[in-house]
């Protein structure tokens, strides 16, 4: 397609013989410093999600008019206070659980029904694998974030439709990766191997081919995970999400819009806390990539 | 290092590399793929770089003018002098009016050394323009002269033309023709005929044959191949394990190989046409760049090594009257 | 080059057609009764069975896409019954605002992208190369709609240098001074994401190109750094960031959804969101057809950009 093509030797001489970067995925990774720093956090904060309920936080939901808006540091209120006095570190943890969910259930969905789509495009070729893709070209034919308020317009706002409407924009994306390493898969020898043992073809397809495409999933996986989990934000945010009295952090930061300017800390904490999440996902993927790929680096 | 001063200080010299040492450093091991080669080349002079893979012939050319990617390369110790001026540390200014101007190159691969995007003729002018001043038409006229000289048909066609366009003996004459755009003193051709059929091997062969007598330019032929050597050079040297082992008029390395590599190396001498025989004919590998041992390099696949070989350092020392070898065995069969 | 233009804009057929469709299957994905959908809850009876005729919502499905494709290729998108104007009024306007705001925005995305990743990539292994790096990451992690608001506390309210909402028509009788004004805060806080997208890809695009064999022979031409990094290797690098530019302003273009609404910008998506509120469908449908088919010409034209810069698709 274009000058990444052509691949001359990658050492400069005739020969300078260069050795495989050595050791596993993990000890490469474990070279990369944010891919760790991304790994710990993402590590503390699903930690705090699930151990909501246990830990000693203030009901996320209880209201104290009277203590309104309090800044970050105020007594009892480690993050401080909303406009109807809830205490937001509460809030944030309980709203972590459901935008981490909702974030991790959106990317499952887009990432089963992308890579069967995919799966059985590449696998059986021809007009089955012409007609799947067309479709997908249709669907990568609208701007991302549009299709979604699109399908919200129709389906109706609230956090599960939300979550719908994320995974199946996000289909493509796993469709054609995973359509592209089958199709090589399947010109690959084993599967000829396979064939020639006459097994079935969904045997072939899911016994041969599929674990064969798990890596190309994770990867995509990965690399989407982050933009399902601000997507769904966003149209939180955008009030076509989560729905009162359920909160993620994107309604939180709806809310927050509206005190802008006396108490700009309520749209700041859960704010970060998406950011925070979505950087150290793309580190620590970052750090997957060059592991499994050192020649980008 | 250098133990001895290959070919004394010769003032006559147009290029005279000495003692250089050019280090790759990958993933924090130092490989050394030159180790203190010296070698010069005469105004005129045609010298056969001859080595097998890893050898570090090519580093070598690629050191002189400072191609070498850095990271991972780096030249760590020598000299490279053209009319006194030391390109090891010569300014960035001055190395670009050496590069395509006093030497110029020919790389192994024309499909990839030529750019994908640029037609054939602005690739052309803008070698020359980055050394003469030339208008444009002036530039486009010389250009269409450069291919006539390198037999290239139509060349007035093959101007707008995109290297993709082109055959493969047809882009390395395009390569040729932008090298020869500034009348170098000195050519480096980096084994242009082995990406080629054989066919087009002669062909380019030639071509090289026939504008050196026309041009007078001194070349520096890199090359695995004896008999490409034979046709082409006056004087060979031949490397391993990025050490020059044996310096000779070609004559005479034919007649009697002072090395045992060299001897090997003309014993598997491919007859031209034939294609790549090779030199896998020799048994074995040459050592890792970062675990030379000691003493000689070659002993492990040598058929008269004996003990003392693999011992200290072997100095490269005269054989003859106009020879260099490093060997404490020079001359010796099984 | 002509048979890949047309090779290329045959593609636009079936894509735009497979649009049409999924733009018009929201009418009938959507619950109740479509044609008081459309009219909104206030409608009489009577005008509800007019309309009902009109769209041929008595017809079976294929029949109503025709009749429905017809009037849209007319120009008819229908009146909003929330506004009370036709829809392709609303949304040619409303398109307009957006477009100011997104070309700005792609303005930037392609400056600070491709420097950035220009940068990196020649001094790989250096600061600059990690700053870059770290700084494009940062950039595609903001979420735009948080970015924006970060805008307005620190550069608008706290700063005072910008103001915090609206806008100028950039034809309009304020001075081009003022426009760019408005237009600073939300086009930065649009671009800044695609912008860490591009800034990536050249850099690794750059960094594949570097090593490539004819950019040893540009540096052994003699030939200035400059000179071998622009226009021998920046300029096939950059054949492969094109088409993903391309893509990056269907990212602009939903962002502007976000940023629009936080900064109370006239343009597309804040009246997307705010006809969704109302139900508007029609609204919806309209300027979600509207700008899909731009995005599917933008795409072409990316595509076609891209091969004008590669005499490889452009020939082969």
């Amino acid at each position: 397609m274009s000058a990444s093509t052509a691949s001359p030797d990658q050492t400069p001489d005739d020969g300078v013989v260069v050795p495989r970067r050595g050791g596993t995925t993990w000890r490469r990774l474990k070279r990369n410093r944010l891919s760790v720093a991304g790994l710990i956090v993402l590590a503390i904060v699903v930690l705090l999600a699930l151990l909501a309920p246990v830990l000693p936080l203030i009901d996320p939901a209880a209201t104290n008019p009277a203590n309104r808006l309090q800044p970050i540091g105020s007594e009892g209120h480690l993050l401080g206070t909303d406009h109807l006095g809830r205490d937001l570190l509460s809030r944030l943890i309980w709203g972590g659980r459901t935008s981490l969910s909702v974030g991790v259930f959106a990317t499952l969905i887009a990432a089963s029904i992308g890579s069967l789509i995919g799966l059985i495009a590449g696998f059986f070729g021809g007009a089955t694998d012409n007609s799947l893709m067309r479709g997908i070209d249709v669907l990568m034919a609208f701007p991302y974030l549009l299709l979604a308020i699109a399908l919200v317009a129709v389906l109706g706002p609230g956090l599960v439709n939300a979550m719908i409407a994320i995974s199946i924009v996000n289909i493509p994306f796993f469709a054609r990766a995973v359509r592209g390493t089958t199709v090589s898969l399947v010109a690959s020898e084993y599967v000829d191997a396979a064939r020639a043992l006459a097994f079935s073809r969904l045997r072939i397809l899911f016994r041969e081919v599929l674990p064969n495409v798990m890596p190309t999933i994770i990867i995509t996986m990965s690399t989407t995970v982050g933009w399902m989990i601000t997507e769904t934000a966003g149209l939180s945010f955008l009030g076509l999400g989560a729905q009162p009295p359920t909160s993620d952090w994107g309604a939180m930061l709806g809310a927050g819009r509206e005190f802008i300017t006396r108490a700009p800390h309520v749209m700041i904490v859960p704010g970060s806390a998406i950011f925070l999440v979505v950087i150290s996902l793309n580190f620590l993927g970052d750090g997957l990539r060059d592991a499994l790929d050192p020649r980008l680096k | 290092m250098s133990d001895v001063r290959a070919d004394a200080p010769d003032t006559t010299a147009l290029l005279a590399v000495r003692g250089l040492r050019t280090d790759f450093v990958v993933e924090d091991e130092v490989y050394r793929a030159v180790d203190g080669v010296d070698l010069t080349i005469g105004p005129g002079e045609s010298v056969g770089l001859v080595g097998e893979s890893g050898s570090g012939k090519t580093v070598t050319a690629m050191s002189i003018l400072q191609l070498i990617p850095d990271p991972p390369g780096r030249i760590v110790g020598g000299s490279i002098e053209i009319d006194g001026i030391d390109l090891v540390r010569a300014p960035e200014r001055v190395l670009r009016q050496v590069r395509g101007g006093r030497i110029a190159c020919v790389f192994q691969d024309p499909l990839t050394s030529l750019n994908p995007v640029l037609q054939i003729g602005d690739q052309l002018t803008e070698m020359m323009r980055a050394h003469q001043d030339l208008d444009r038409r002036a530039a486009r006229r010389r250009a269409r002269e450069l291919l006539d000289a390198v037999h290239i048909p139509q060349a007035e066609r093959r101007l707008a033309e995109y290297p993709h366009e082109l055959s493969g003996g047809m882009r390395q004459r395009v390569m040729i023709a932008m090298a020869l755009a500034n009348d170098p003193e000195l050519l480096i051709a980096d084994e242009p005929t082995t990406a080629l059929d054989v066919t087009v091997q002669a062909e380019i062969l030639d071509l090289l044959r026939e504008l050196r007598e026309r041009t007078g330019m001194s070349l520096l032929f890199i090359t695995h191949d004896f008999g490409v050597v034979a046709e082409l050079c006056d004087r060979v040297v031949v490397m391993y394990a990025g050490k020059v082992v044996e310096q000779a008029p070609v004559e005479k390395v034919f007649a009697d190989a002072a090395h045992p590599y060299t001897r090997r190396l003309v014993d598997c001498m491919p007859q031209l046409g034939e294609g790549r025989k090779d030199l896998e004919v020799i048994p074995g590998l040459p050592p890792a760049l970062n675990r030379i041992p000691d003493g000689c390099a070659f002993a492990e696949r040598c058929d008269v090594a004996e003990e003392a070989c693999r011992r200290g350092t072997i100095a490269l020392e005269g054989y003859g009257e106009d020879r260099l070898v490093r060997c404490i065995k020079p001359g010796a069969r099984p | 080059m002509r048979a890949y233009v047309v090779r290329r804009g045959l593609q636009v057929i079936p894509v735009t057609f497979g649009v049409t469709l999924l733009v018009f299957a929201m009418m009938l994905l959507i619950p109740g009764d479509p044609a008081r959908a459309i009219l909104g809850s206030y409608a009489t009876p009577e005008n509800v069975a007019t309309l009902e005729r009109q769209l041929a919502l008595d017809r079976p499905p294929h029949i109503q896409y025709v009749t429905w494709l017809g009037n849209v290729v007319t120009g008819d998108f229908g009146r909003s019954y929330s506004l009370n104007r036709p829809v392709l009024d609303e949304i040619l306007e409303r398109f307009s605002a957006t477009l100011l705001l997104a070309g700005t925005a792609l303005l930037i995305t392609v400056v600070l992208g491709l420097t950035a990743g220009i940068i990196a990539a020649v001094k790989q292994h250096r600061w600059q190369d990690r700053a870059f790096t770290v700084g494009a990451l940062v950039g595609l992690s903001i979420p735009s709609f948080w970015l924006a608001m970060i805008f307005i506390v620190v550069f608008a309210l706290g700063l005072g240098w910008f103001p915090t909402s609206g806008m100028r028509p950039a034809f309009g009788p304020s001075g081009p001074l003022t426009v760019l004004h408005h237009l600073v805060l939300p086009a930065t806080a649009l671009a800044l994401v695609a912008a860490g997208v591009i800034a990536r890809l050249t850099r690794s695009s750059m960094l594949e190109v570097l090593r490539q064999d004819y950019v040893r022979t540009a540096t052994s031409k003699g030939i200035t750094r400059q000179s071998v990094i622009m226009r021998h290797a920046f300029r096939n690098a950059v054949v492969n960031v094109v088409p993903v530019i391309g893509v990056q302003v269907g990212f602009l273009l939903g962002g502007a959804v976000y940023v629009e609404t936080v900064f109370g910008w006239p343009g597309i998506g804040r009246m997307l969101v705010t006809a969704i509120g109302t139900r508007d469908i029609l609204l919806v449908q309209g300027g979600v057809l509207l700008v899909a088919i731009t995005y599917v010409l933008i795409n072409l034209a990316a595509d076609l950009v891209q091969a004008a810069l590669d005499p490889r698709i452009r020939l082969g």
